[in-house]
């Protein structure tokens, strides 16, 4: 019995679990002393929560390209951060256009529509091309092979929008109509916050009612199951994943617009790490699951905003916030040594991965 | 003398080649590489970069053409030529109109001297 326990676990289980139980542990001590501390009040812990889903919805949008990407072709698309960017780095020049003539501020609703509508177009049509260029090529070559290329393809995106728009910053001008709080109950929250997660939500939905109830969304699930089969069943399986990547671009363009609400500046960099981010929490909730990415995103959100106070505060740590992203990828390999495949991932056999 | 490639083909290579000579221009390239001489006073690295997709392209049409007498070969390299000049002569021409470096940094003067020779 115990041979056999022996030949099942590793020491490099051990490690990982020794890891794990040192997180948790750290989590547990660390929210319990922040608590008899009794440093922030109830209000600081809802407002960090509301941030923190503010800046999940953020992540959602992102996250979700990356998962219905994920979902169809089995490829993990590293230049979706650039796809993120170019949007609103595009955009940027007709807010500041249409600031210059007066039009920003005497029509902003029409403003900001036309806006949204340019930075998911351009992300659209970039994720579209990125697609025609640089992976279809590649369709049936090793999996390394297109993953190294969109590594490529996000470095040539980065800097190529860097020779186009120069390496400065580029601040969007202000809204007046987004500025101040709404109260619910008692509680104020800002305009932008509420906007940004009414949007991701909405964006989740309307994705994952492509995806399961449309015709398109069952030729997508199709082609994720087997692109040869699917191409027998008459379905156009090039012109699904493009129709796909399209999606994934207009909600990244969208993401991008809603990121810019909540922090006005945009630069060629300004993908990089809440890619990052979202590509963590697609990993977190299960990726190829459009819920998934969306529910991890909320917490990634929820745990950056609120963990450095929460789990370090308490320990007397200064400057918890810091280490805000340390905690967020922290905690994605926590739950990745508990559950290797998401928080609604399917766990997949050996053959399909 | 008839090009067995389609028109439709000729003019999305063009297209494509024009394209990537606004996109080498825009991303600042042709500019920051044509202060380095080949031939001094004659030939610049900026010059060469922006030939290079023409002759590329020129040879990629070409090679597609299945009728490989060098009249059709030469007329398919000079349809695309023509096309893709017009679509980068675009870019100049749309820089007298509109002041394209509130946007785009590298749309300078000296780039559009450098493609109008």
């Amino acid at each position: 019995m115990l041979r056999k326990w022996r030949q099942r676990i590793t020491i490099a289980d051990i490690v990982v679990w020794i890891i794990g139980i040192a997180i948790g542990f750290i989590v547990v001590y660390g929210s319990i002393k922040t608590i008899q501390v009794g440093k922030y009040d109830s209000r600081v812990w809802i407002d960090l929560t509301i941030t923190g889903l503010a800046l999940g919805g953020v992540y959602a949008l992102i996250a979700l390209g990356y998962t219905i990407v994920y979902g169809v072709l089995k490829m993990i698309n590293f230049a979706h951060s650039e796809i993120f960017m170019s949007g609103p780095f595009t955009a940027v020049f007709l807010a500041i256009a249409l600031f210059k003539n007066g039009y920003w501020s005497s029509h902003p609703y029409i403003s900001l529509l036309l806006v949204t509508l340019l930075a998911v177009s351009i992300s659209s049509v970039l994720a579209v091309l990125l697609e025609r260029i640089a992976y279809r090529p590649l369709r049936n070559a090793p999996r390394l092979v297109p993953l190294i290329t969109a590594i490529g393809a996000s470095f040539f995106l980065q800097y190529t929008f860097r020779g186009f728009f120069g390496s400065g910053l580029q601040a969007y001008p202000e809204l007046e109509f987004l500025k101040g709080t709404w109260t619910f109950g008692s509680i104020p929250v800002y305009k932008t916050q509420v906007v940004v997660i009414v949007s991701a939500l909405i964006m989740m939905l309307v994705l994952y009612s492509i995806v399961q109830l449309t015709k398109m969304g069952k030729a997508m699930r199709a082609v994720s199951e087997d692109k040869e089969v699917a191409s027998l069943m008459g379905i156009n399986v090039d012109r699904i994943i493009m129709l796909t990547f399209a999606l994934g671009g207009a909600s990244a363009g969208l993401g991008g617009i809603l990121y810019i609400l909540l922090f006005p500046v945009v630069h060629f960099f300004m993908g990089f790490i809440p890619g990052l981010k979202a590509f963590t929490a697609a990993v977190l909730g299960g990726i190829g699951n459009v819920p998934g990415a969306f529910l991890g995103a909320m917490i990634l959100g929820i745990l950056e905003a609120v963990g450095p106070s929460l789990f370090l505060d308490g320990m007397g740590i200064a400057a918890p916030y810091q280490l805000k992203d340390a905690i967020a990828f922290t905690i994605l390999v926590f739950i990745l040594i508990i559950r290797p495949s998401g928080i609604l991932g399917e766990r997949i056999t050996q053959t399909k991965a | 003398m008839k090009s067995k490639l389609t028109f439709i083909q000729l003019l999305s290579t063009g297209l494509i080649n024009g394209i990537i000579v606004i996109f080498l221009g825009l991303v600042g390239m042709i500019e920051t590489f044509n202060q380095r001489n080949i031939i001094s006073g004659l030939v610049s690295m900026g010059s060469l970069l922006l030939f290079l997709p023409f002759f590329m392209f020129g040879y990629i049409t070409a090679k597609k053409e299945p009728d490989k007498t060098l009249r059709t070969v030469l007329f398919t390299g000079f349809v695309t030529g023509l096309v893709a000049g017009f679509t980068a002569a675009l870019l100049p021409i749309l820089g007298q109109f509109v002041d394209l470096r509130d946007m785009f940094m590298n749309a300078s003067p000296t780039l559009f001297s450098i493609l109008k020779f």
